[in-house]
């Protein structure tokens, strides 16, 4: 059973079917998008309206209500929009490209694309690359002592979040002009369309099995999305207790069993100058921050990811993002005052084992390559 | 797609037949009234194949370009069809690329037959 619909083509009363009557249009939808509303646009969707009426009417069965196939028949006749593009080709290229050099590109958080906060979204978007390769970049950049998630916080706290469709298409760097913001929000809502008729159950075959395959895309996608999601925050979680482990029994290590027992002489000197130095304690503090504060957020992160929300308010990611710099500046202006301490002591280490350094050595054959230049000009 | 400086021989190809297509059109309106389908399949006999989305646009241009002018019609069966004619400036414009169409095809061919009579 099939619902038939009565519709107008070029002043020709047609009898369509439900699902051919769909895809013809969107398919009329999609030529108007491409050529315009203008004065030219409309002429020409208007001739094209015209030929397919001229094309159902030379159908052989004129007489049967046009079906999904007919209108399959006439959009490969008549070509689609991608035809008509590839058949612009250069021309319509280089417009494109003008117009998105022409568009302000500006860097938004894209939640609706995100995962915590939509901050590699909304990268990817800005250098036009795919999402998971800047979350794959995060991830990678959490092992350089955290520094994923600082930046990941920094970038959350300064990036602003794209809300209205002009922020969304300023993201993607696309011209702001009212036809963008219409085929921006049409496309949406067809979207949301297309969601809504998998709820509502209806007859025909056609519909039935696209239905159930977007039912199983959906639950399938969704089932893929939560297990990378549970996945990642098992490996946060798993990353920033280990780190939070192994920093507190090595700091223990470094400061009590190290030096009693330690049989290399060079270990021996540093950690003098850094337990034995007159800054010694706020170094130590600073040292331990620095490293702490990114196994913290990252197992924060972790539990956040699994619980779905945010379980680090903006106050407290403030504080550790203020605590690291901090510890980092310390670190910087003692680790600058020490070095030549350290230095002199290693120096003089190292004449006493009589090692000499790769600079040194590199000095010496300088010196013999000049003496053997000399000596040949002679 | 084929930029520049990138040598694709479709569209090389592809890049010719769009280059004479406007040429072909004003011939096919110049011998008769004829409409879209018409010089459509006009078109595909001479291996020129292009899907029927395209050539509106095309028409499209040239009207506003006033080489050609329609005028309506009805037919015996469907809608009333757009029927094409050259204008003036439409027959100006087809005596000019019939000549700088002649000239091309001049030097084109000496350069051919150049070539095969150094093989």
């Amino acid at each position: 059973m099939k619902k038939v619909i009565n519709i107008t083509i070029g002043t020709v009363v047609f009898s369509i079917e439900d699902d051919a009557y769909e895809k013809l249009s969107r398919y009329i939808d999609s030529i108007r998008n491409h050529f315009g509303t203008n004065e030219e646009g409309s002429e020409i969707v208007e001739d094209i309206e015209h030929g397919i009426a001229e094309k159902f009417q030379a159908r052989s069965k004129s007489d049967t209500p046009i079906s999904l196939v007919d209108v399959e028949q006439v959009i490969k006749e008549m070509g689609t929009v991608h035809d008509f593009k590839n058949f612009d080709g250069e021309e319509e290229g280089s417009e494109q490209t003008r117009n998105a050099s022409a568009g302000v590109k500006r860097l938004y958080r894209d939640e609706d694309n995100g995962i915590i906060a939509g901050v590699s979204a909304g990268i990817a978007a800005f250098f036009g690359i795919d999402p998971v390769i800047v979350r794959i970049i995060f991830v990678l950049l959490v092992f350089l002592n955290g520094f994923g998630i600082l930046a990941y916080l920094v970038l959350w706290l300064i990036m602003p979040k794209a809300v209205t469709t002009t922020q969304k298409l300023e993201m993607q760097g696309e011209m702001v002009t009212l036809k963008k913001i219409s085929e921006f929000v049409e496309e949406n809502v067809e979207k949301i369309k297309k969601k809504d008729t998998v709820e509502v159950e209806k007859t025909g075959r056609v519909k039935a099995t696209r239905n159930a395959f977007m039912r199983f895309n959906r639950s399938f996608l969704g089932g893929l999305g939560s297990l990378i999601r549970i996945l990642l925050g098992v490996i946060f979680i798993g990353i920033g207790i280990g780190g939070i482990v192994a920093l507190t029994i090595g700091s223990f290590g470094i400061l009590v069993i190290l030096p009693v027992t330690s049989p290399d002489p060079a270990a021996q000197i540093v950690i003098e100058t850094l337990v034995g130095g007159h800054a010694s304690p706020a170094l130590i503090v600073a040292a331990y921050f620095f490293i702490f504060i990114p196994f913290v957020s990252l197992f924060l992160a972790g539990i956040g990811i699994l619980k779905r929300k945010n379980v680090v308010g903006m106050p407290l990611s403030v504080l550790m993002t203020v605590l690291w710099l901090l510890a980092l500046m310390i670190l910087l202006i003692f680790g600058a005052q020490n070095a030549p301490v350290l230095q002199e002591k290693m120096k003089e280490f190292e004449y006493k084992t009589g090692e000499t350094t790769i600079e040194e050595d590199m000095v010496e054959l300088d010196l013999l390559m000049d003496e053997f230049d000399t000596q040949t000009i002679e | 797609m084929g930029r520049e400086g990138e040598f694709n021989l479709e569209n090389v190809e592809a890049q010719m037949r769009k280059g004479v297509l406007d040429f072909l059109i004003l011939l096919i309106i110049a011998q008769k009234e004829v409409y879209a389908s018409e010089i459509l399949t006009t078109l595909k006999k001479s291996d020129f194949v292009i899907v029927e989305g395209t050539l509106y646009p095309l028409l499209s241009r040239l009207k506003r370009a006033e080489l050609v002018e329609y005028s309506w019609k009805e037919s015996k069966s469907g809608p009333p069809r757009k029927y094409y004619k050259l204008t003036v400036l439409g027959e100006k414009t087809l005596t000019q690329l019939k000549d700088s169409w002649a000239s091309f095809d001049t030097s084109i061919n000496r350069l051919i037959k150049a070539y095969e009579k150094s093989h």
